[in-house]
């Protein structure tokens, strides 16, 4: 079962840079594109960093896909 | 906070490498004093230069991207993981292949450039895991 998120889609709906948003967060640019592109799995804590940065419920922001 | 850090990890380096030499004076007396100096002089340049150059690539930052986050904690984690069994994998073949070729002893001298090497290698592994 995979892990599939939003996070580029609601990121350039919000007009937010990678830069911006891995200040914010305090986390790499690296980090950001590893998730955007589902190769990286974030912690609990940096999801629900991520929910309230985003201003979204978890299942707007991450979906688990079934086999 | 990080400022102190740096100086903490300065100051332990420099005191442990005095308490070396200390000891190595107090057991082998004969070591010439340049030596024991010259290293001394070594590794305070050598903490000088990387404090220097960590200085240098704090004032170039334009942003305020942390260098290491959780992902880059997984990845060295990780790495430092798969190297162990690398490394002793790797060692007990060394040893069993000298066993074979006829070897019986192993000079100390030998194992410090083997040990010295595998140090470097996991330096240069963990930088560049740092950045991936």
């Amino acid at each position: 079962m995979n892990v599939t998120n939003r996070i580029k889609e609601i990121r350039l709906e919000k007009g937010i840079s990678q830069v911006k948003m891995a200040e914010d967060l305090q986390i790499t640019r690296q980090t950001i594109n590893a998730i955007e592109n589902h190769k990286y799995n974030p912690s609990l804590e940096l999801a629900l960093k991520l929910i309230k940065y985003f201003g979204v419920g978890i299942d707007d922001l991450f979906k688990l896909e079934e086999d | 906070m990080k400022k102190w850090g740096t100086i903490m990890i300065a100051v332990t380096i420099i005191g442990g490498m005095g308490i070396g030499f200390f000891l190595v004076n107090l057991f082998l007396p004969d070591l010439p004093v340049g030596t024991i100096y010259a290293g001394i002089g070594g590794s305070i340049a050598g903490i000088g230069i990387v404090m220097g150059i960590g200085k240098m690539r704090q004032r170039r930052k334009k942003n305020n991207v942390p260098e290491v986050d959780e992902r880059t904690w997984m990845n060295i984690k990780n790495f430092y993981a798969i190297s162990l069994y690398f490394v002793l994998i790797g060692s007990m073949l060394l040893v069993c292949i000298l066993f074979t070729i006829g070897m019986k002893t192993i000079e100390v001298g030998a194992l410090a450039i083997y040990l010295l090497l595998i140090f470097m290698l996991l330096a240069v592994g963990t930088t560049v895991v740092r950045r991936r």
